[in-house]
């Protein structure tokens, strides 16, 4: 594998946020593109985290109510994973449009009231203060769960 | 990988990777994932190929039977598993094959644990065996529901919805059931699993 900058370039594809989010606007089931995004991010491509996340989404010209939703949360996932692994955020994901006027309750469930309180009081911060309420399982992984036991090793 | 046609010819190669390894021990592993819902056509794509080692069945069947998920992996570089090197190397070569469609880890054990730890029991059918050297299972929809009422994360709605269903499961008893059949207690509790089937059946 070539080397550039000290970092493998990848044989496939990188599947960047901003890639991710293309493919949501285009019709793709949501957690097709994300799904594919946590596999390199968490997993074979985890060395490249900053990469995956720096270029800024395209919002399309008028978006749909559900594709800003999914807008915000791409910029609460990136402020999320870089809070989360030491990295500087980039710009665009801080923008302060970048945040839902309504709360958004995501999950199953969703509608009952004593979801959405638990929502509330799972919520990462980075999801709260953007006004998405998605609980703090979203992006548990097997590449960093250690097992309930803590018997899996590296 | 987006039929199961695809991914019977990356098992094919795989076996014929150890093959070429001289490797003859077989390997019986249970599939689970992304990938068990595209065998099943309950999903259209799957990055990889999820799987745990299951413990030799006495006879090898196409009826559904009662197996043990092994406490070991084979992606784990102090494996004890006979030929895990192998296996990982095999895995690796069949990548490189298919450098533009395949990552690395295209096929492996990473989320055993979930299984060997909260689910060690499971269900399941031969679904196809590859020269000799990798017998494939599927666990049941029972077995797979149960675990994916244990991670319940948001990518994890759509695969509940349909497998519950494919099961005609309606209310919080008969989850209750499913889940009590295959995850352990204190996984239950972990998991949150109560909490989880209240706001499923609400």
């Amino acid at each position: 594998m070539p080397i550039i900058e000290n970092k493998e370039i990848p044989r496939v594809r990188l599947q960047t946020v901003r890639r991710s989010f293309a493919e949501i606007c285009s019709g793709e089931s949501p957690w097709i593109p994300l799904g594919k995004f946590m596999h390199q991010f968490f997993g074979s491509l985890s060395y490249l985290r900053l990469e995956l996340m720096q270029e800024p989404v395209e919002p399309p010209a008028n978006p749909t109510p559900e594709q800003f939703q999914w807008l915000v949360f791409c910029a609460a996932s990136v402020d999320y994973l870089c809070t989360r692994y030491s990295i500087t955020c980039p710009a665009w994901a801080l923008h302060p449009h970048y945040t839902l006027k309504e709360p958004w309750y995501y999950g199953i469930g969703s509608d009952l009231p004593r979801v959405q309180e638990k929502l509330r009081q799972t919520t990462p911060e980075p999801f709260a203060k953007r006004n998405v309420f998605c609980g703090d399982r979203v992006f548990n992984n097997k590449y960093e769960y250690r097992g309930r036991k803590e018997r899996k090793t590296a | 990988m987006d039929n199961s046609e695809q991914i019977a010819q990356y098992l094919e190669e795989l076996a014929q990777a150890l093959l070429a390894l001289r490797i003859t021990t077989p390997f019986h592993i249970l599939i689970a994932g992304g990938a068990y819902m595209l065998l099943h056509n309950k999903r259209q794509f799957t990055l990889d190929i999820d799987f745990a080692l299951i413990e030799s069945p006495h006879k090898v069947s196409k009826t559904v039977f009662r197996a043990t998920v092994q406490r070991a992996e084979v992606f784990n570089k102090r494996s004890t598993v006979p030929f895990a090197a192998e296996f990982r190397q095999a895995v690796e070569i069949v990548a490189h094959h298919h450098q533009d469609l395949l990552e690395d880890d295209w096929m492996n054990d990473e989320a055993a644990s979930y299984y060997y730890d909260d689910a060690p029991q499971a269900d399941v059918t031969l679904w196809r065996s590859f020269g000799n050297s990798v017998y494939v299972y599927l666990p049941t929809a029972e077995y797979v529901l149960a675990t994916k009422i244990a991670a319940y994360r948001p990518k994890d709605a759509d695969d509940i919805r349909v497998l519950t269903q494919e099961l005609g499961i309606s209310t919080r008893a008969q989850a209750k059931t499913v889940v009590d059949t295959f995850l352990l207690p204190d996984a239950q509790t972990f998991w949150e699993v109560n909490a989880t089937l209240e706001e499923l059946f609400p």
